[in-house]
């Protein structure tokens, strides 16, 4: 339809087509109403007012004519002298009919609807019919008593009537003339409205007809076009050709609607095709990894049905393939797995604690052990949506691993002891039993003694032999409900229950039976060891209240033991911890006693037995304390020792003699002790170095004089740090040999330039063999290794010449001189003959 | 019986002319002076009497033989009727004879013209046969009537 507007919408084009039909039929409708409404009145007048009037016309005619035969009837009666009583009744009838007719003019003059020209006719026609029934009674009347006169009245009667007729025939023709008209108008109506209706009606047929062809032709073609193209789409046949003719109404949007639909079918397709190769692969990757992954795999559904089961699942717990198939339910598995032999206790109550916690979302796991003996880690995981995923883990070492960590935690690795913390457990077991049941108990701290040489010389792996050895032996000494513990190193700790009796009793019984055993000989990889050990003991509840105080009194009172000695045992004393306080407070004195040059250095002679004269000097400390006086050099180095100390003191010391042996004769050498805890200093050999540049001494006038222990410990580091002094120039002499565990082989290790005897062989040479025999052998194994000797604590001239008959090249003691501050040294003697005369002097 | 009765005083009129007059109809001379008579008795006695004596039969001076006297009002209302008392107070203004005359009109057309009275002819029932006869009565007014008193024989 070319004159139909393609942009505007069908539903505007339908509301249009449908409005315009609507206004037809409406105007159809009215118009039949109207007609029939008119018809409807002229019908009602018709019926109620025409008709009605008429009919009384009829009726008064009637009733007038009556009367008026009657009165002719009367007066020609009462002439011909009819019995009056006839007559009295033809009388009546006529007045009746007069009467009867005056009532229906009245009833017509009566009515509503009567016209003006009508009630004009009425009034007239009542006038006369008043006149003519004025005349008609008197006729009567007169004809009662005299018929002739009455004949002659007929006359007038007559005349009268004809009057009346003639009004009543007017009146009547006017009525029937109305209605004529009346019906006339009515009948052009309503055919006037007939033809209305039909040209109406045919216009509606055509507006309908034109509108049906118009949708029809511009919408049902449109759309059965359209879905054609719909069904090929969605069929699948994407290829079909879709023309958009640009229309903007529904169809047009149609169209287009289609076109894209295809468009995101396309796209879709593209995507779907791309989505299942990735779900292509990530099955693969899935069932790869199912079939590839340590831990077995369920996969159960919200409904607690077997989902999925890979293969590793069924090897772990050797359970025959098809044993449980997809959709068994949990409760069916589990009371499976009991079947074959698992302890899962009650399958329900087991299924039901798995199920509360996987619906509270949370994750639960369990160990289940297999029949031959493996630990399996079954993991329940809630997964989103419901369902969960069960993972097996064999956890069996990382189970064995974990036991054997907390065995570690426990014990003492090697010699599988107890260890320290476990220790501390007991003891603190051992102090509630003592609040309980009064129960006393005693704690033993042990230590080898010179471990580390054995250590050193023998190599760890016969060190850790000894210690599991020493612990073996530990362990039989001690009874069967006491702890013996290694805190690591060579400490070991034993808890000693009570037996009942007296427990310092108990302990001493122990702590010699442990001396006993533990101080025999060992033979360790073919090489005989032989150890002592110290004791320190504590008991409670006299010596501690709590497991920390106890330990530390214990070590209190190895610290003593070991002090006095070592190789024996001591019960802890409180005098031993008033003896720490005050080496506190010595410690803490020391500090100040640098700062305040409350040490001074003084210097002991050492005497060339070769020439007899003064060859060098050996500087010791000396302490003046302000309150306890001059306070022992073996007392304070150890202090500072233990405190750290030393490093500064040994400094000072080394600057101080330094200093002090510029100011002396060249020939004087000046010989400086070195801690073993200095070594520990990496600078060492630097701060000797830069001291000897800032004092201006001549590297080859110092001594160092070091002890066996110095070599015991970092023997790599202390052994370059000596090299690199001999390298500078300076003489490194090897003090107290004899008294260590040493051994001969540090000479071999190092070419010492000078040894020293200690003073514990010289003042024995004369009543102890032994000892004359060591220094002879020292002197002669110096002499072929070229190394000078010097003896020191020499006091006697027997010594002396026990010395010099020895071949000792060098010695110090009070038999030449005292250790002298250094405004008291005198090299005037150099060259006496007899030393011990300087002795006397000093005396 | 109205009829016998009617005969009877029929032959009581008759004879009573037959003693004092001659004829056996009344002229109408004498129909003149019965009206004079009634109008001289009207100024006498005035209306009521008037009409009373003239309705009725026994009054001699207004009835003689077929004379008779007859009153209307000017609008044709019979006041008086000297042979035919039934008339009395009927209105007979259109009342016509067998040749169609409206009588009474006639007579208040004469009666209300100049000089007053005059003669009208028509048919009319005879009081002593009652059969319609001529007549020719003469009128004359009367006050606010007129009276008229006809002859059957002239």
């Amino acid at each position: 339809m070319a004159f139909l507007p393609r942009n505007i919408s069908i539903r505007t084009k339908m509301l249009a087509a449908y409005a315009l039909l609507v206004v037809c039929l409406a105007i159809l409708g009215a118009n039949a109403y109207l007609t029939i409404a008119n018809m409807d009145v002229g019908l009602n007048r018709l019926s109620t007012a025409t008709l009605p009037k008429q009919l009384l016309v009829s009726r008064l005619k009637d009733k007038a004519v009556a009367a008026h035969v009657g009165i002719f009837r009367y007066v020609s009666w009462a002439s011909n002298g009819v019995d009056p009583a006839l007559l009295d009744g033809v009388s009546k009838d006529v007045f009746s009919d007069i009467d009867a007719s005056s009532e229906l003019l009245s009833e017509l003059a009566g009515r509503k609807d009567l016209f003006a020209a009508e009630r004009d006719r009425i009034r007239m026609l009542r006038r006369k019919w008043t006149e003519y029934e004025q005349v008609a009674r008197d006729t009567i009347d007169v004809g009662s008593v005299d018929a002739p006169m009455a004949t002659m009245m007929l006359g007038m009667v007559d005349d009268e009537f004809k009057v009346v007729g003639e009004n009543l025939d007017s009146f009547f023709l006017h009525v029937a003339d109305e209605t004529r008209s009346f019906t006339g108008i009515l009948a052009d109506e309503a055919s006037a409205r007939k033809r209305l209706l039909v040209i109406g009606g045919l216009l509606a047929v055509g507006v309908s007809l034109f509108v049906a062809l118009v949708l029809s032709k511009s919408i049902v073609g449109p759309i059965r076009a359209i879905t054609n193209l719909m069904q090929d789409v969605s069929s699948g046949k994407l290829d079909v050709e879709i023309v958009d003719s640009g229309r903007k109404d529904e169809i047009g949007r149609m169209v287009r609607a289609v076109a894209a639909f295809r468009k995101t079918i396309e796209r879709d397709n593209r995507l779907l095709r791309a989505r299942e190769e990735e779900l292509r692969l990530r099955n693969m990757h899935f069932d790869a990894a199912l079939k590839n992954m340590s831990q077995g795999l369920n996969m159960w559904d919200a409904n607690a049905r077997l989902m999925l089961s890979n293969q590793r699942y069924f090897d772990m717990y050797r359970i025959p393939p098809g044993a449980i198939p997809v959709g068994m339910s949990f409760e069916e598995l589990i009371a499976y797995r009991k079947w074959m032999g698992v302890d899962y206790g009650d399958v329900k109550a087991f299924t039901a604690k798995i199920m509360a916690a996987l619906e509270r979302g949370e994750a639960i796991s369990h160990y289940v052990e297999t029949d031959d003996g493996r630990v399996i880690n079954v993991i329940n995981r809630p997964m989103p949506g419901g369902g969960w995923v069960a993972t097996h883990d064999d956890v069996t070492e990382r189970h064995r691993a974990e036991e054997k960590i907390s065995l570690m935690a426990r014990q003492d690795a090697l010699t599988s002891l107890a260890n320290r913390s476990t220790f501390l457990e007991e003891i603190e077991g051992a102090f509630s039993r003592l609040k309980e049941r009064a129960e006393p108990f005693a704690v033993f701290v042990l230590d080898l003694d010179q471990f580390k040489a054995v250590n050193d010389t023998l190599g760890h792996p016969v060190g850790d032999a000894l210690l599991t050895a020493v612990g073996e032996r530990l362990r039989d000494c001690a009874g069967a409900s006491d702890t013996v513990a290694r805190f690591g190193g060579d400490e070991f700790a034993i808890l000693q229950a009570t037996d009942g009796g007296a427990q310092r009793e108990t302990a001493e019984r122990l702590a010699k039976d442990i001396l006993n055993a533990v101080n025999g000989p060992y033979l360790i990889d073919g090489n005989e060891v032989v150890i002592t050990t110290s004791i320190g003991i504590a008991t409670a509840p006299e010596d501690g209240e709590d497991p920390d105080q106890i330990l530390k009194n214990a070590d209190l009172a190895l610290y003593k033991s070991k002090s006095e000695g070592r190789k024996g045992y001591r019960f802890f004393d409180p005098v031993m911890a008033a003896e720490m306080r005050s080496r506190r407070a010595l410690a803490a004195d020391l500090g100040e006693a640098l700062a305040f040059e409350q040490i001074d250095l003084h210097y002991q002679p050492i005497t060339d037995l070769g020439t007899g004269s003064t060859c060098g000097l050996e500087a010791l400390a000396r302490w003046n304390h302000p309150v306890h006086g001059r306070i022992s050099p073996v007392t304070f180095i150890a202090l500072a020792e233990e405190t750290g100390m030393i490093l500064e003191l040994g400094r000072w010391l080394l600057r101080k003699a330094c200093a002090d042996a510029v100011t002396l004769p060249e020939h004087i050498k000046m010989a400086v002790n070195l801690s073993p805890v200095q070594f520990r200093d990496p600078n060492l050999f630097q701060v000797i170095e830069a001291t000897l540049a800032r004092t201006g001494l001549a590297p080859e006038r110092l001594e160092v004089e070091i002890t066996e222990s110095v070599l015991l410990q970092q023997n790599r580091e202390n052994l370059a740090t000596l090299h690199a002094l001999r390298d500078l120039g300076a003489s490194v002499v090897l003090d107290d040999f004899g008294t260590g565990y040493s051994s001969l082989t540090y000479l071999q290790e190092f070419p010492f330039d000078k040894i020293k005897i200690d003073r514990s062989f010289v003042s024995q040479v004369h009543s102890n063999t032994d000892c004359a025999a060591i220094v002879k052998a020292v002197t002669g194994l110096a002499r072929a290794l070229k190394v000078t000797t010097v003896a020191e604590g020499v006091e006697a001239p027997a010594q002396l010449d026990f010395l010099q008959a020895a071949g000792c090249h060098q010695a110090q003691g009070y038999l030449f001189s005292r250790p002298v501050p250094l405004a008291e040294l005198d090299f005037s003697l150099a060259g006496r003959e007899r030393p011990w005369t300087g002795r006397a002097n000093t005396a | 019986m109205l009829c016998t009765i009617f005969r009877l005083l029929a032959a009581l009129f008759i004879l009573a002319p037959a003693v004092c007059q001659a004829s056996e109809y009344g002229t109408k001379q004498e129909a003149v002076d019965m009206v004079k008579r009634v109008i001289e008795r009207f100024d006498r006695d005035g209306g009521e009497k008037t009409f009373a004596a003239v309705t009725d039969q026994s009054t001699p001076e207004f009835h003689d033989r077929d004379l008779y006297p007859f009153i209307y009002d000017l609008n044709g209302v019979n006041v008086a009727h000297g042979a035919r008392p039934a008339l009395v107070g009927k209105n007979l203004l259109k009342l016509k004879d067998q040749d169609g005359k409206y009588l009474i009109q006639e007579m208040i057309d004469i009666a209300r013209g100049e000089p007053g009275h005059g003669w009208v002819d028509y048919k009319w029932p005879n009081p002593i046969n009652n059969k319609i006869e001529d007549k020719s009565s003469y009128i004359e007014r009367m006050g606010d009537y007129f009276v008229g008193v006809g002859v059957y024989r002239f």
